[in-house]
This record gives structure tokens, C-alpha cells and sequence, in this order.
């Protein structure tokens, strides 16, 4: 028979009673709380099986217990044992939040002052809610700064920037319905103590809350999932790469891990060490962001020693030459491709240098950008047009027989162009005049 | 309310009988009893409101630590505790005292008078 119950446990600290009634119904059907895990939104609580029968439970916030030790120590082991003394058995605690329970109904509540129960809910609960605040700030503005600019395509074109964006909205999301849920709960409060009521603490429609904030959590979970997966796929990130990458991870994990569950060393130590914690994860993040930026904007090359030795086989695949335009000879030829799909857009992105040493050099890239939906469409223009291509050219709209042409000379010799047609947009940047005939092949190359 | 509990300058019930049994050195545990036991069961403390008290009179140098025994410990009124507890106490029998005549005039049974 099963003697081992896991059950998610995102309760906040404002929501103890809600807890408490949880708590006491899930005694009532033979089952005791005995660990609940740090995380107040990614936690669990393990419950064992006991005999079923009525207790009642005290969910409390000490303010001097630890944040990150899991069994009470100095004064909060104190506090425990003057609690016992009252007749309140410590069950488990995460950071702040104390469970305690009691087969005594007469038992005296362990907060006998409402005034300083709330004082203490308050001031714990803001310290956790500025966090909170910040993620919900950085998030969201993370999750707008996707929809912007140069970020667009990649976060339309790729799986990995796609289901990142999604992670990050779930992410911004989730910090900001806790933010709406305790300013509830504060401006209820404020007004119960102004009326002189007793002070609710929030107990109404737990289940859903709870279940809300699953589906979001889930969500994120699921989504960054699937930009580690697809960002392999999508990169052709070396095998020993990845091996490092892990082995990484897996120190900083671990070492993380050390301070968490190992936790026999003293304050001050702890306190060293959560620090070099904290650093070791942001150099990991920082490390994380700059090689997933790397990743995201690597290439399949097709060989870089001349067409004519070595690739010629694969840089004959590219949709559009230097060779086409009529740019040939004994040089250099350097070739990359990129095709990006996904269920919103696809983007082919072609690039070919050509050189023969000390005397010439010409350099084209293109990417051809297609949606089925409008808005996509739209604004990949739009954030393109800010971005990049400042002035629309009519007379060019012409020749290359398309609905707009913007183009940005910038000063040097490359010409950006952003052509757009019916279904497809064409970004291309040469680093030469183009010719009437040159656009006449590239037109009929790329079936514009 | 709470700025006048924070300053002492009026004691909560809980504080005015926390402070009295500190008269006599006493731990936590001897505390919540006596507290009981001074108000004949009306008053009760909890551990945690009774620990979250302990520290402020602590700080505010009202009590003061006698003995560490293990994870007891026993406390007693510092004379600034003690001034702030005679002080409640001269108000509230003030208070009492002043309310006399106006109580037997117009609330007190005839029989209370």
C-alpha cells in the first residue's frame, strides 16, 4: 500500500490558513505533511500515511528562521521547542514558513496577537513580492523586447525562439498574477483593518489559484524544455560541445546542491557560500546567454577552400550565386546557409563571399522571409523598416517588381535592400551596384 | 496602536502580563503558565507572539537574559522594565479609580455600588 503522498505546494506566505485547511483535510484522510521542498513556486510537499484522524495545523512565519536551511537551527530551533512546550509539534518548514501541528483542539494558537501576525505576514511577504516585482518587470519586458526589432525573425522562425518567448511570457506571466494576488489580498486586508473586521487571510478559491499557477509553471517548464532540445537540433552544436556543456551545468548544479541539502557548515560560511553560489549561476547564465546567442547565429559552411576543389556540389544548392550575377573567376568562394522553419514563419538565409587576394572582393547575403499569417507578415516589415531600412525607394519598387523596396546605402559599400512581395520578403545586402540584368536574374533565380 | 506598542508607552494585554511575570526570573515555557495563572485562564500567549514579544522588550532593554541552560532561557525586568510595567500599572488603576463615581452613578447594578 502506498505509504508516500507527493503533492505540488505553491502556497504563499499570505495564504497559511489556506494551507492550514489543506493541511487539516488532508489528515483527516490518514495523510501527514513531512517535507516541503524550498521553492514556493516550483515545491512540493511529501505527505506520509498516518492513522486519519482530526488535527489541527499552524502554518506560521518565524521572521529569524533561515531562508534556505530546511531544518530549524539556533533560534529557530528554539522557537520550535518553545512551541512544543505550547503543545505544537514541528512538522517541516520552507524558509520562513513554519508547519506545525496539534491533536490538542484546545491547544493556544501559537499567534495569539493578530496585530503582529499580520506585521510579520506583511513584511515577509513584501520582501518576497520585491523579487517578484523584479521578474515580473524584467520578464515582461524580456517578452515585449522579443516581439522587437532584430529579435522578430528570430523569434518567429525557430522553435528554440520561439517556445524561449513563450517560457519567458509564462515566466513574466506567473510573477505577475502573484503581484496581482497579493495586492488583493493587502488592499482586502487594509480595508478589513480599517472597517475593524478581523483580517481575512486568503482562503477563497485556492484551487484555482493553485491550479493556475500550475498551468503557467508547467508551461514554462515545457517550453524551455523545448528550446534546449530544439536549439540542439537547430545548431549542429558539436557532440564534445554539448559534453562540456553539460558537465558545466552539472558542477554548478551540484555545487548549488551542496549548499541545499549538505548545509553543516556555520552562518557566516553559508553565507560565503551562497554567495559563490550566486556568482558561479550568473557567470553560468551569462555564459548560457552569450553561447546561445553564438548557437543561434551559426552556420551550416559548405566550405571554405574554393568551389572548384572542394564544395562545389553543396554551394551549388544555394539558390542564388556570385556566379548567377556574373561574378566569376579563380578566387575564393565562401558559401553559408541557414533554413529556419517553423509552424509561423520560415526564413532562408543565404550568404557567399567571393575574393581573390589583395585584388577583389564581393560579398551578398539573402534571406528569404515567408509567413501564412498576416500579422506576422506585417510586422517583421514594420520591425524591419525601424531597424534597418530608413527610406522607401518607388522607382525600385518597379524594377524588382515588388510592392515596396526600402534601401539603406549606410555610407559604405553594402546596399541593404528590404523587397517586399505578395507572400515573401526578401532582405538582401550587396556589396556592389546592382545591375537592371543582375536584378532581373535574381528575381527569376528566387522566384520573386 | 502600533506606534504606541512600539514606543511602550501603553501595554498591550499580552505585554502588561508577560512584563508581570517577568517580575520573577522565569523561560518561555514559565511564561505562558504564569500568564494564564495571573489571569485566571482569561489571557492566553502563544509561543510565537510570546517569542516576537521577548525580542522587542529584549532590544528596548526592558528584560534582560539571566540564564542560557541548554535551548532554555530564563529572562527578568531590567529597572526600565519595571518603571514601564509600575507606570502601566499606576494608569490602569487610575483609569479604574477615575471611572468610579461615573460607573456607580450610571452603569453599576445597586447592589455593586
Amino acid at each position: 500500500m502506498k505509504d508516500k503522498l507527493i503533492r505540488y505546494a505553491p502556497f504563499q506566505l499570505y495564504e497559511s490558513t489556506s494551507f492550514e485547511e489543506y493541511l487539516a483535510e488532508m489528515s483527516l484522510k490518514g495523510w501527514l505533511i513531512e517535507k516541503i521542498s524550498a521553492n514556493d513556486l516550483l515545491g512540493f510537499m511529501t505527505f506520509r500515511k498516518v492513522e486519519a484522524r482530526k488535527k489541527i495545523f499552524c502554518v506560521d512565519i518565524f521572521s529569524l528562521a533561515s531562508d534556505s536551511n530546511n531544518r530549524p537551527r539556533g533560534q529557530t530551533a528554539d522557537y520550535v521547542e518553545l512551541c512544543k512546550a505550547a503543545g505544537w509539534e514541528f512538522l517541516c518548514k520552507r524558509g520562513k514558513m513554519l508547519v506545525f501541528f496539534s491533536e490538542d483542539e484546545n491547544a493556544v494558537p501559537i499567534q495569539t496577537d493578530e496585530e503582529l501576525k499580520l506585521h510579520t505576514i506583511s513584511k515577509e511577504t513584501w520582501k518576497r513580492i520585491g523579487t517578484v516585482f523584479l521578474y515580473a518587470f524584467m520578464f515582461s519586458f524580456l517578452a515585449l523586447s522579443r516581439f522587437s526589432r532584430s529579435t522578430f525573425e528570430y523569434s518567429v522562425v525557430r522553435y528554440s525562439g520561439l517556445f524561449l518567448t513563450m517560457a519567458i511570457a509564462f515566466i513574466a506571466i506567473i510573477n505577475l498574477i502573484l503581484l496581482f494576488d497579493f495586492s488583493i489580498w493587502k488592499i482586502g486586508m487594509q480595508a478589513d483593518r480599517k472597517a475593524g473586521r478581523s483580517i481575512r487571510y486568503r482562503v477563497d478559491h485556492i484551487e484555482v489559484r493553485t491550479a493556475i499557477r500550475s498551468v503557467f509553471i508547467a508551461g514554462a517548464l515545457i517550453s524551455l524544455s523545448i528550446t534546449i532540445v530544439s536549439m540542439y537540433f537547430e545548431t549542429n552544436l558539436p557532440f564534445s560541445t554539448g559534453i562540456k556543456a553539460s558537465i558545466l551545468g552539472l558542477v554548478l548544479i551540484g555545487f548549488t546542491a551542496v549548499y541545499y541539502f549538505i548545509r553543516k557548515i556555520s552562518k557566516s560560511a553559508g553565507q560565503i557560500y551562497f554567495i559563490a553560489c550566486g556568482i558561479l549561476l550568473s557567470l553560468g547564465i551569462i555564459a548560457m546567454v552569450t553561447f546561445g546567442s553564438s548557437f543561434g547565429s551559426s552556420y551550416t559552411y559548405f566550405g571554405s577552400e574554393g568551389i572548384k576543389e572542394v564544395s562545389a556540389a553543396t554551394h551549388n544548392t544555394l539558390p542564388l550565386t556570385l556566379k548567377d550575377l556574373g561574378i566569376t573567376g579563380e578566387g575564393t568562394h565562401e558559401s553559408t546557409a541557414e533554413i529556419n522553419q517553423t509552424f509561423l514563419a520560415s526564413s532562408k538565409e543565404y550568404s557567399e563571399q567571393y575574393y581573390v587576394e589583395n585584388t577583389s572582393y564581393y560579398y551578398m547575403s539573402y534571406t528569404i522571409f515567408s509567413t501564412p499569417f498576416d500579422w506576422v507578415f506585417d510586422k517583421f516589415i514594420a520591425e524591419q523598416q525601424k531597424t534597418y531600412f530608413a527610406s522607401p525607394d518607388n522607382q525600385l519598387s518597379s524594377v524588382w517588381g515588388a510592392k515596396s523596396v526600402n534601401i539603406d546605402s549606410r555610407g559604405d559599400t553594402t546596399s541593404y535592400y528590404l523587397i517586399v512581395y505578395r507572400d515573401k520578403i526578401l532582405e538582401l545586402q550587396v556589396g556592389f551596384a546592382l545591375s537592371s540584368e543582375q536584378i532581373a536574374v535574381i528575381r527569376e533565380k528566387l522566384n520573386l | 496602536m502600533k506606534v504606541a506598542r512600539e514606543q511602550f508607552q501603553t501595554l498591550s494585554e499580552p505585554m502588561y502580563y508577560i512584563l508581570l511575570a517577568l517580575t520573577e526570573p522565569c523561560c518561555g515555557v514559565d511564561i505562558m503558565k504564569k500568564v494564564q495563572e495571573i489571569s485566571h485562564d482569561r489571557v492566553s500567549v502563544g509561543p510565537g507572539t510570546l517569542y516576537a514579544l521577548l525580542a522587542k522588550f529584549e532590544s528596548s532593554q526592558m528584560i534582560y537574559e539571566i540564564d542560557i541552560n541548554g535551548r532554555k532561557r530564563t529572562y527578568l525586568l531590567t529597572p526600565k522594565g519595571r518603571e514601564t510595567l509600575k507606570e502601566e500599572h499606576d494608569r490602569l488603576a487610575r483609569m479604574v479609580e477615575e471611572g468610579k463615581p461615573m460607573m456607580r452613578q450610571n452603569i453599576l447594578p445597586e447592589e455593586e455600588k
